[in-house]
């Protein structure tokens, strides 16, 4: 089985997927702890836009998936400050809006459905070596943004009122973490699909939050997670010979589930 | 004594409403006052954008000599500390500690200097043995004080407390009260606090501000006397 590690798109993908896992479930704990749900429901849907013009146009998908989100983030953190609309309403409108005009350039353009598919599943056996490097560097961001700016992320993440009084450059720190993660929802849908994501971003988080005792634990726990995630899915996945982002979803469900069970017994004997 | 807090010609606008329509306040260093008003009165909206959390159209407000819409306002900005009325009930795992210690969050100081500063602000306000203890597992009263230790360890020297009392019940509410009034004495702070009645704080001597129809109708010493000045 290790031998494959010595084709290049499977080492790239390999190695890309260890990334993600140890760095996208920060952008989880983001996710679950500012309550942005809806707006990781908009950058899926963002990702879809992206990879029907792209379709379209010939573009590179990635790219333009980076490039829709990062409008989209950007839109709704600063209508949702400067106005009394709140963010909700504003995803909704927005992630309609990016799936109508997809289909439209689908159907207009005649995108082949296969490819069209290819949008919900991800590789990270396709990608190439620009995506590869500009995963890395992503998550070197990733790790940079949350080691240099700790306490003030924490801050915000507790309550963002609070940390502007206190000095923390709040909108500031709140426009990273929107781009931050509108940014890995767009490679996390280039390395395992629209469809199974979750298990890249979100299962790490929520297994950190229910067992970490601290905010600084819940980062390393999430990371940690994710990691093992990543890499006990992919073996399973060649073990089993089935695609790679199924092995992860099956190791991050089956573990979360476990953590899960754990907890409420451990909560109900003590 | 130093003007702390200075709200001038305040206006300010919500949803195309006119809510505060020319305030005019002044608090001074140590100085407690008490802002009440029936709902919808704009006691909130005063608060927050005395905060800076809020635009307003017109006026001027200052703390400490400095306007809030000035640049030089952005690395003074602890020096005010506010308290919302929402309280963070969500089950995620951030302890008393972490939470008193977002006051520091903006402020190059060594790992101890934090800890010493976050731990005497929870003594202070009788937290310290609850430093380890997961925020959304206390009461109401407890969470306040956390909040308070919060501002105290931020070195506010202006606190805005909004309905800071709504979840107590009337023994929270006498020891609460009396907690900030040891707070105000000890650490020479200006507090500007708003409530539904200042009936709730009866045992302590602050200045009485009434908000109605978006001007302050009412701006007395308690007991009915005059402010010092209008006597």
């Amino acid at each position: 089985m290790m031998e494959l590690l010595l084709f290049p798109p499977v080492l790239r993908g390999f190695i890309s997927l260890l990334a993600a896992g140890l760095c996208l479930p920060v952008t989880g704990i983001f996710i679950l702890r500012l309550n942005l749900l809806n707006l990781r429901f908009m950058l899926m849907h963002g990702v879809m836009l992206a990879g029907a013009i792209a379709l379209s146009a010939s573009l590179d998908p990635l790219l333009c998936a980076l490039g829709i989100n990062l409008v989209l983030v950007l839109l709704i953190a600063a209508i949702s400050r400067r106005s009394e609309i709140s963010s909700g309403g504003l995803t909704t409108f927005f992630m309609v809006i990016s799936v109508g005009v997809a289909m439209l350039l689908i159907y207009k353009n005649r995108v082949p459905v296969q490819d069209t598919m290819n949008l919900l599943w991800g590789s990270i056996f396709a990608l190439n070596r620009r995506e590869f490097y500009l995963l890395l560097a992503f998550c070197l961001i990733i790790l940079l943004f949350i080691s240099l700016r700790y306490r003030q992320i924490t801050a915000v993440l507790i309550n963002r009122e609070a940390a502007y009084t206190a000095g923390v450059n709040e909108p500031v720190i709140f426009y990273l973490i929107m781009i931050i993660t509108g940014t890995a929802i767009a490679f996390a849908m280039r390395l395992v699909g629209a469809l199974l994501l979750d298990a890249l971003v979100l299962l790490p988080a929520m297994t950190a939050v229910s067992f970490s005792r601290s905010l600084k634990s819940m980062f390393l726990t999430a990371m940690v997670s994710g990691f093992l995630y990543s890499l006990g899915g992919f073996f399973l996945a060649l073990w089993l010979d089935m695609p790679v982002s199924s092995g992860v979803i099956l190791v991050a469900g089956t573990a979360f589930g476990i953590t899960y069970l754990v907890r409420m017994l451990y909560e109900k004997q003590s | 004594m130093n003007s702390v807090l200075t709200v001038s010609g305040l206006k300010v606008s919500r949803q195309g409403r006119r809510v505060l329509q020319g305030i005019d306040l002044e608090l001074k260093a140590g100085e407690a006052a008490v802002l009440s008003g029936l709902n919808g009165c704009g006691k909130t909206t005063m608060l927050r954008t005395v905060a800076g959390l809020l635009d307003y159209e017109a006026g001027r407000i200052t703390v400490h000599g400095t306007d809030i819409a000035s640049v030089s306002w952005k690395g003074r900005r602890h020096s005010l500390a506010y308290v919302s009325q929402e309280q963070e009930s969500r089950a995620f795992p951030v302890r008393v500690y972490e939470m008193a210690a977002t006051g520091l969050a903006a402020r190059k100081i060594t790992a101890r200097e934090r800890r010493e500063r976050v731990e005497k602000a929870l003594a202070d306000t009788g937290c310290l043995e609850l430093k380890e203890r997961y925020y959304f597992s206390l009461s109401g009263g407890e969470r306040q004080r956390v909040a308070l230790a919060r501002c105290l360890c931020q070195g506010a020297s202006l606190l805005l407390l909004d309905e800071p009392l709504t979840y107590l019940d009337r023994d929270g509410r006498r020891a609460f009260t009396l907690l900030l009034e040891r707070i105000r004495k000890e650490y020479a702070i200006t507090i500007l606090l708003v409530t539904h009645t200042d009936d709730e704080l009866s045992n302590v001597d602050w200045r009485r501000l009434r908000l109605s129809e978006g001007r302050l109708s009412e701006d007395r010493l308690k007991g009915n006397m005059p402010k010092e000045e209008e006597r």
